[in-house]
This record gives structure tokens, sequence and C-alpha cells, in this order.
């Protein structure tokens, strides 16, 4: 089996943009991440990628120049971006390509998604009534979390705090000005106990990466980024996922702990190794549970982990570097690649003032609906 | 409402209607329906539980899909949970009454309620409500 690096990373600035397409948004993306990786379009032998409201992505190639190269749709909720990666890196794991690009963007309408029940094969009474919305599934799950394991509002508060702290330091960022917890836990209640800054908003914005085997990597001389190992894992039995009317009694396990296992267990490596880790906060409380699901802490630590500051940049394992979702807003077919994207800069050291020192291995988290999550581990070359 | 959600039983309380896997004897909500159905047993649930988790829906929903009152002036936020029915499942729906006094581990009674829709009409759907004096 061949190794995988990533040779190139470009991205479109999150956040809103008048005047431009979703689709524009993912040509910029594509463009910068081919110069980044220093090749021409003509060289890319494959390309996977995903956009939820803006279009087939494939859309790009017209714009892109029409080589001919495979070129596939990838769907898959909040996780597209992440499964686009996947795609691209067993391709060239297996030896089929020895370059493939990886992008998605997106540009949803302002405030809340309304999904379909139908087509989420569930009763259309399901949303007549008012039950068809993410925003309740994940304020039930933190709202017994919370319960559980004794996690308190501040912490909550606090995840979003250094958020926006740290997107406040990201040229590709949206939300950009920092906020104190009084803000943010007096902010519009959403949905208890989550407030309007503990979520994220949809957005927009674009991603591009381009992987190489090692062969390639080696010829172009960039081998600074290699994709160590990467794991994608659906719900199993018993674990509480978005839009169900009833739920066993049993509580099982989540997606996301399966992924996170199945990756470590490829990289040969365990969470005590990371050195700076992007995962899912789609609110605040997701990102308090993902740390607990990802193995990098036990249930309830988050609480102290949190009060000490150890998820901050210069802290023991700083997450979400970029601000995450919560500052960057969810373009969902982007959303994925950008975690990977940050965790390239921060391999380089080209990080600036939100650098991890001495960052070697950088992991990264996403979860999307109904219930899967994708886990790739990065490591300097 | 499909009929076959929940039927009333005694002191205005209802009976919400699950199916029993007839092989692996796992319970869900709503019995399925079509192809499925002969896989299942119907079954009725009691009309008494315990919440297992709630939160407050204090923003309007968008329409579609909900179908209640959402202008900005008068939406009446509610409150959503999942309440334990028996020893084997827990049901996700609306909580009846006051969302501020809603809290983890209160007792809860299956009922049927009305809301206003955003065209004048009505829709009934089963809810939960605390039981009587309790508050958790």
């Amino acid at each position: 089996m061949n190794d995988v690096y990533v040779i190139g990373a470009g991205i479109h600035p999150f956040g809103r943009h008048e005047g431009k397409t979703g689709l524009d948004i993912g040509v910029d993306a594509t463009k910068l991440a081919v110069k980044d990786g220093g090749i021409e379009w003509g060289d890319v032998e494959a390309a996977f990628g995903g956009s939820s409201a803006s279009g087939n992505a494939d859309a790009v190639l017209p714009r892109m120049g029409l080589t001919g190269i495979q070129f596939i749709n990838v769907a898959n909720g909040c996780a597209t971006g992440g499964s686009s990666v996947l795609s691209a890196y067993w391709a060239i794991k297996a030896g089929e390509f020895d370059t493939a690009l990886a992008v998605g963007f997106d540009k949803h309408p302002r405030g809340s998604f309304n999904p379909d029940p139908v087509k989420n094969g569930k009763p259309k009474w399901y949303g007549e009534i008012g039950m068809m919305l993410t925003t309740q599934f994940f304020a039930m799950k933190i709202q017994r979390y919370m319960h559980d394991h004794g996690i308190s509002k501040e912490s909550l508060a606090g995840v979003a705090i250094k958020a926006f702290e740290n997107g406040s330091r990201t040229p590709h960022a949206w939300r950009r000005t920092p906020m104190d917890m009084d803000t943010v836990l007096n902010s519009r209640m959403i949905s208890d106990p989550l407030t309007q800054y503990m979520f994220c908003s949809p957005s927009e914005g674009g991603v591009a990466l381009i992987l190489a085997s090692e062969k390639k990597a080696r010829e172009l001389g960039r081998t600074q980024v290699k994709l160590r190992s990467a794991a994608f894992k659906t719900r199993p039995e018993n674990s509480f996922e978005v839009f169900s009317p009833s739920l066993s009694v049993e509580r099982g396990e989540t997606p996301t702990m399966l992924a996170a296992r199945a990756a470590f267990e490829k990289a040969g490596i365990g969470p005590e190794d990371i050195d700076v880790a992007q995962i899912q906060d789609t609110e605040s409380g997701a990102e308090i549970m993902h740390m607990a699901e990802n193995g990098f802490c036990q249930d309830g630590d988050q609480e102290q982990w949190i009060a000490e500051g150890r998820t901050a940049i210069g802290g023991q394992l700083p997450i979400n570097t970029d601000g995450g979702c919560i500052a960057c807003g969810e373009p969902i077919g982007a959303s994925g690649l950008r975690q990977i994207y940050e965790n390239v800069i921060q391999l380089r050291g080209q990080a600036e003032n939100r650098q991890v020192e001495g960052a070697r291995l950088a992991y990264s988290q996403v979860y999307g609906a109904p219930g899967l999550s994708a886990v790739a581990i990065l490591e300097k070359g | 409402m499909n009929d076959d959600i929940f039927v009333s039983a005694e002191d205005g309380k209802v009976r919400i209607i699950a199916g029993r896997n007839r092989t692996t004897g796992k319970v869900v909500f709503p019995m399925p329906q079509g192809v499925l159905e002969g896989d299942y047993e119907r079954i009725e649930l009691p009309s008494e539980g315990t919440l297992w988790t709630y939160t407050v829906q204090r923003i309007p929903p968008k329409n579609p899909p909900f179908v209640g009152v959402n202008s900005p002036d008068e939406y009446q936020p509610f409150a959503v949970g999942y309440v334990q029915l028996g020893d084997e499942v827990m049901i996700e729906g609306r909580i009846e009454g006051d969302p501020d006094s809603v809290e983890i581990g209160m007792a809860m009674e299956s009922v049927a309620i009305s809301f206003p829709t955003g065209d004048g009409a009505e829709m009934t759907t089963y809810a939960f409500a605390p039981a009587n004096g309790s508050k958790s």
C-alpha cells in the first residue's frame, strides 16, 4: 500500500460573500490548492467533491478545464467534506492514482436548516408538530450529558469563547470578534441549554486539498504532511442520533467512538500522542462530548480541562484552533475539509499567531446526520 | 395524524402504539408501515413514564415542515423530550405546560393535545404532561 501525502491546500474564506455563487467559491479554492501543490490542473488524475446546497461539485470541471478526469460527487450530510478526502485517500493508497483532488463548497440561506421529514425516512407528522430540528437533538444530547457527568453551562460558554478567540486569529474564519462569558450566556436562548453564540450557523465557504502518492510527493519535494490514517464509521445499534422518534433504553457506542478507535489503531498511536485536534463543534456541547468520544479525556473531565484552558492554543491539547464551526460557520460540503486544511497549516508551521508549537500529529473528526463520523490523522513529514 | 400513533386510555391519557420486532424483540416507534409491518407486533406502551432528557424550542421552527403558528409575535415556545415508557423504549414528544418547569427525571404521562396551525385549523398529536403533582 502507498503512503499518502497532502501536497496542496486551498481555502476560500468562510462567511457571507455577496455576488459570489457557491461554485465560484469552490473554483477559487481549487485553483489555490493546485497552485499550492506545485502542480498544474492537468496533473490532477482523480477528483472527489461535494456540495449540499450549491449543485453538483463536478461543476468545477468546466471552470478548471475539461481534462476528462474521473469526478465522483459525494453527499454525506455534514461529513461530506470528510468523505471526499477519505475517498481520495483510499484511491491513492490503493495505487490507482498518483494525485487526487478533494473539494467541497457551499452557500446556504440564512437561518437554521429545515430538512424534509419524508426525505429523511420519517413520517410527515414528525415535522408538522415541530420535532424535525437538528438543534433539538444536539440540545437534548448535551442536556442529558450535563446531567450525567456534571458539565456546567459555563463550560458550554467556555467552548464558544475559545472558538471566537481562535477565530479572531484566523484569516479564513467568519466570526472574528472575541466574546466574553456574559455575552455568550446571555445571548438568545435557541434550544436549552444552548444559546445563539454556542451554535454554529449555516454559512458559505470552500476548501480543496490535493493528495498525492509518496512517489509523486517525493518527486515534487512536497512531503511536509503525511496522511497517517483515516477511518469512517456509521452509527452502531443504540447510538443516540438525530431525528429518532424512539430510542432504546439501552445506550450504546457512537459512530465517533468507532471511527476514532479505528483511526488510532491503524496509525498505531493513541489519543495522548495527538498535538492538535479539530473536532466537530456543531455547537459547544458537541465539542465537549466529542472530546470524550474521540478518547481525549474521560466523561466529565471536560469541566476541568476547559476551566484550566487545556484546549486553548498553548494548552495541553489545543482543539479547533481556527475557531471550528462555531467561528467559521457551517458550509456542509466544506467543513470536514476545513479541519484538514487547518491541520495542514499547523503541521507546516504556517499558522502564525494561532500556531501550536512543535505540532507533529494532528487529528480531525467530522460528524454528520444521520449518524456518521470520519477521522483523519495527519503527521508532519 | 395517523390513527395508529396512539389510542385513548382512561383519565384522558393515551397509549402510544409501538412495534416489537418479531425476530429481535426490539421495540420501535412509530409502528412500521408498509412492507415492514409484518415483521412487527403492534403493542400499546404504558401511559406513565420518566423524562430522560428535554430541550425547549425557543425559536419558531420553519414552515415547512412545521404547521403550528410560527410568526415571531404569536409563536409559543414548547418543550420536547424523551420519556421512558416501560422497560425498553423512550419516545420523543412535545411536553405540555410551562417549558421552564421541566426537569430530567420528572414523572410524565402520555396525553393528546391540539395546537392551532398557521392556517387557522388545529392539529392533534400525542404529547407528554407532568404526572399529577409531579415536580421531579
